[in-house]
């Protein structure tokens, strides 16, 4: 054997060492540039096209387009940038941009829009009318993006961005195959693809749904989208558990209690009645974004901060979720919706009065679950989840109950002693509060409960960016670590599908059950008041 | 919480001092009382819980400008006014007359604005201008620390040409975790005092971080990404030469301050790990040349060249890189204007890679927000600091 062929036969070290030298070099990509090291910026978008899909609809409007806007602003995105607007409507170039520029007034986290950049920016910004099913409409999008690669320098590079309703992801994903827009050469630059929740409405569909996705672009090319996971309090979970010493080792329970995951929202439907008869706060809000907040707080520290390595540890979580049989998840989740009330000083309207709801809907507007995870760092310790629209308020928290301390030697102020309280506030106002005994001042030795309250906005002096900005601009730099994985979207739907099975195969449920601007039903209290426990006061 | 934030913050407390202790005292007794606390909130929503909504100081950092004049500390607090959010501590510090009789005045602020949290609470940050005269000017260590919140990291930021060798800046340094100042306008080539005020915070174990190294980071965002192109990035071990044009001004000088285009130098070899075999000198009529090694200890030329031009004298026109690696010659060359800059790789004189990136000239305001930024820790500057002190020699 010769050394020019070590991998022939069984080659030795000296081999393989003396076959290594006539091989063609590796590829770089990848190598790490000692430029980088201290740089602010990780680094600016390579050039590329985004094509946004569902560009008339409210999500483009609302989150998609001023993400974009404020990246640019920001000098984030490549001066070699254009932004195709794929719509059904009519809308000429010019009315695309008027529409998006009215949106950015309301939505912009940034006021008064500079229009300078807004000019600039507008310039990047053309429409393309067709329908998802078209065949036509996906060979003219081809052509056109070929264009633009020729006229604008965008070197291929793509990101296709699903802002469309959940039933169109099928048939853009086939469309964008057959019309060969997934295909990644050497030579044609990268193609990526955002796709918004829900990813399917149970296991099934999720399945389905990926087989779908997958028979066109390579898992490394999917990036299912979970706004939670950009907030700044989401992300800095991580830091605060495997970036300080101190929490790490009572992260246990040995240490805790229960944990409580709440989004709680003020406001009804807005206007997406339609939209959420189909979805309810099930699979909009626990499926995905309590889950994922759940896992971050569960997961055992990653091996490292690559993106396969970070969604790993959180399918292991979801997959140590103890599934609840159909026959008691009445015993482990509530569900309400709400009913006429007073939310903020205003009337409000039940949830079967909003336009496009069914007036006999039975579509849960709230769900409260108690979940258990099976491994050795949480037996035993119950995960509460609630979410629900027309709340008394907008508040979305973690909330770690630390179990009481074994002797109370010191009187308390109070009816019981308070055992130590670990609330990582997500929103309004991200911060995190550690609640402790303290002295209280005077001759005796009376003991009350103090926090000690870190808020984002009073200890850093830059603003933090929207969820939507951050997670773009990951997927634009090929960053999977914050978007869920095939296997991770699965997982949690089979958490989810009993629950589903089980009201289906239900009676009629009593709704509506609570009133607007209350915490949601009753049972939703005895979920925790049976085991000796109550939701926190937000 | 921002000052500029005109609808949510305003003045809510204002007093003066005639003594340090004084002011001290009064912002202590303000904190400590929850009878004046009730000043800081009187116009806010009562807290829905309690019925008492509360006031907080932020807890951000201590931030003191010596400026030189009333104008510029005004032109500082204008500029703080602009960021999105303030130290929970600002000392605007006045050095006046320093033959005149010791005195010291200050004006006690507070400015608060009602948090988003939707319980009353009050966010509020400070400001303190201070006059002082005489030898206490010359005493400025005997005024920040007893006026700096405790626990919180203290910014010094030196808006003002600063003498790194006098015994008050090294004791001053001494007080605080970080100095701040602009390299860019320093007397003469402003490299030696670059290199005394390195040494000086160095030996203070204090961090120096230069809006005139910060300036640049477009330039440096620009270079690294061109070498994380496949085909430039082999490049990056094989420079043999760096070459910078500066601008001139209007006729070349030899006491035009070139610390910008010095910093250039200074961080890609500090990057690439190169080593200083003859530091930076004067060529009569050409500009600046030194000698660096890499770490194979090839030779990497180094020029500034001034060139004439318009811009302000000092500042970067270009940055050319030459590499030579297994036969193949690498060229690139970076190039700047007030919104983006531009970046052309050649290999053998074919262009490879050519980006503009959008990039804006960073305003003052842009440095300091930066600046503070960085809190305690600047992660770029100390070893680009050690690499241009080698290099100034």
């Amino acid at each position: 054997m010769s050394p020019q062929s070590p991998a022939e036969g069984h080659a030795t070290i000296r081999d393989l060492r003396l076959g290594r030298k006539t091989r063609k070099p590796a590829a770089k990509k990848g190598v790490k540039n000692p430029l980088r090291a201290g740089l602010r910026i990780e680094r600016v978008p390579d050039p590329h096209v985004v094509v946004l899909f569902g560009a008339t609809g409210d999500l483009a409007h609302r989150k998609v387009v001023p993400a974009l806007f404020h990246l640019w602003v920001g000098n984030l995105l490549p001066e070699r940038f254009a932004l195709v607007c794929f719509g059904r409507r009519t809308f000429s170039d010019q009315e695309i941009r008027a529409s998006l520029r009215a949106s950015l007034d309301k939505h912009a986290r940034i006021t008064p829009v500079d229009e300078e950049k807004w000019a600039a920016f507008a310039a990047c910004i053309t429409y393309h009318q067709g329908g998802f099913d078209e065949p036509e409409a996906y060979a003219s999008l081809s052509t056109k993006l070929g264009s633009i690669d020729t006229k604008s320098g965008t070197d291929g590079n793509r990101l296709y961005y699903l802002a469309t309703p959940a039933s169109s992801f099928p048939e853009i994903i086939r469309g964008l195959g057959a019309a060969g827009l997934d295909h990644e050469t050497a030579d044609s630059g990268w193609r990526r693809v955002v796709i918004e929740k829900p990813f399917g409405r149970d296991l099934e569909t999720a399945v389905k749904l990926n087989r779908e996705v997958g028979k066109v672009f390579r898992e490394s090319q999917v990036y299912r989208i979970d706004h939670y996971l950009g907030k700044e309090t989401v992300r800095n979970i991580l830091i605060f558990r495997f970036g300080n010493l101190i929490f790490e080792p009572i992260w246990h329970r040995r240490y805790i209690d229960h944990v409580q995951i709440t989004v709680a929202e003020s406001i009804g439907v807005e206007g997406r009645g339609a939209f959420y008869e189909e979805t309810g706060a099930l699979r909009d809000i626990l499926q995905n974004h309590l889950l994922q907040l759940l896992t971050l707080v569960a997961m055992e520290p990653p091996a490292n901060l690559e993106a396969e390595a970070l969604r790993d540890e959180k399918v292991k979580v979801l997959r140590a979720i103890r599934p609840i049989p159909v026959e008691k998840v009445d015993q482990s989740v509530v569900r309400g919706q709400y009913g006429p009330g007073w939310v903020g000083a205003t009337e409000s309207a039940g949830y079967r009065s909003e336009p496009a709801v069914d007036p006999a809907s039975e579509t849960e507007t709230f769900v409260a679950a108690r979940l258990e995870i099976d491994d050795w760092r949480w037996a035993g310790v119950p995960f509460y989840l609630r979410a629900g629209k027309r709340l008394p308020k907008r508040a979305t928290e973690i909330a770690i109950q630390f179990k009481d301390v074994p002797q109370h030697l010191f009187p308390t102020v109070g009816e019981e002693p308070e055992p130590n309280l670990l609330v990582i506030r997500i929103q309004p106002d991200e911060g995190i509060l550690m609640r402790f005994a303290a002295k209280v001042p005077g001759l005796g030795i009376d003991v009350r409960p103090v926090n000690m309250d870190f808020a984002y906005g009073s200890a850093f002096t830059v603003e933090s960016p929207d969820a939507y900005e951050t997670l773009i601009l990951d997927a634009l730099l090929g960053d999977a670590s914050l978007f869920t994985r095939a296997d991770e979207v699965e997982a949690a739907w089979r958490i989810v599908d009993p629950i589903i099975d089980a009201w289906i195969a239900g009676g009629e449920p009593e709704m509506p059950n609570y009133t607007s601007g209350t915490w949601g039903p009753d049972a939703a209290d005895e979920l925790l008041m049976r085991e000796g426990r109550r939701w926190r006061r937000l | 919480m921002g000052l500029n934030s005109i609808l949510a913050s305003s003045l809510r407390w204002s007093s003066s001092a005639t003594t340090v202790a004084e002011a001290d005292d009064l912002l202590a007794k303000l904190w400590a009382s929850s009878e004046a606390r009730r000043f800081l909130v009187s116009d806010s929503p009562a807290d829905s819980t309690t019925g008492e909504p509360i006031a907080v100081r932020t807890g951000v950092m201590n931030l003191a400008v010596v400026a030189n004049g009333a104008e510029r500390a005004a032109h500082a607090a204008s500029i703080l006014s602009t960021l999105p959010r303030n130290p929970s501590r600002t000392l605007f510090i006045v050095p006046r007359d320093p033959e005149g009789p010791a005195t010291f005045g200050a004006r006690l602020e507070v400015f608060c604005a009602v948090t988003p949290r939707g319980d009353g609470t009050s966010s509020c940050t400070e400001l303190l201008w201070i006059d002082v005269g005489g030898p206490a000017a010359h005493h400025l260590a005997s005024i920040v620390p007893p006026l700096s919140l405790h626990d919180l990291p203290t910014l010094l930021w030196w808006d003002a040409p600063v003498n790194a060798e006098a015994s008050d800046v090294r004791q001053l340094l001494r007080a605080v975790d970080r100095i701040i100042i602009d390299g860019a306008t320093q007397p003469g080539d402003g490299l030696s005092t670059i290199r005394n005020l390195a040494a000086a915070a160095e030996s203070a174990g204090v961090g120096l971080t230069d809006f005139a190294l910060l300036r640049q980071g477009r330039w440096r965002d620009s270079i690294a990404t061109m070498f994380d192109e496949v085909s430039a990035a082999p490049f990056l071990n094989a420079i043999n030469r760096i070459s910078i044009d500066y601008s001139g001004g209007k006729s070349s000088s030899a006491s035009i301050n070139v610390v910008r285009p010095a910093y250039h130098v200074a961080w890609l070899a500090s990057r690439i790990n190169a080593s200083i075999q003859r530091p930076l000198h004067l060529v009569d009529g050409a500009g600046w040349r030194a000698e660096l090694h890499d770490q194979l200890r090839h030779g990497i030329a180094v020029e500034l060249n001034p060139v004439e031009s318009v811009l302000g004298a000092g500042t970067t026109i270009a940055v050319r890189i030459g590499a030579d690696r297994r036969g193949d010659h690498f060229d690139l060359e970076v190039c700047a204007d007030s919104t983006s800059t531009r970046a052309i790789a050649k290999i053998n004189g074919a262009v490879v890679h050519e980006r503009t990136f959008q990039a804006p000239r960073w305003t003052e305001a842009t440095l300091l927000s930066e600046s503070l930024e960085f809190g305690e820790v600047d992660p770029l500057s100390p070893a680009i600091l050690r690499t241009m002190s080698a290099l100034i020699g």
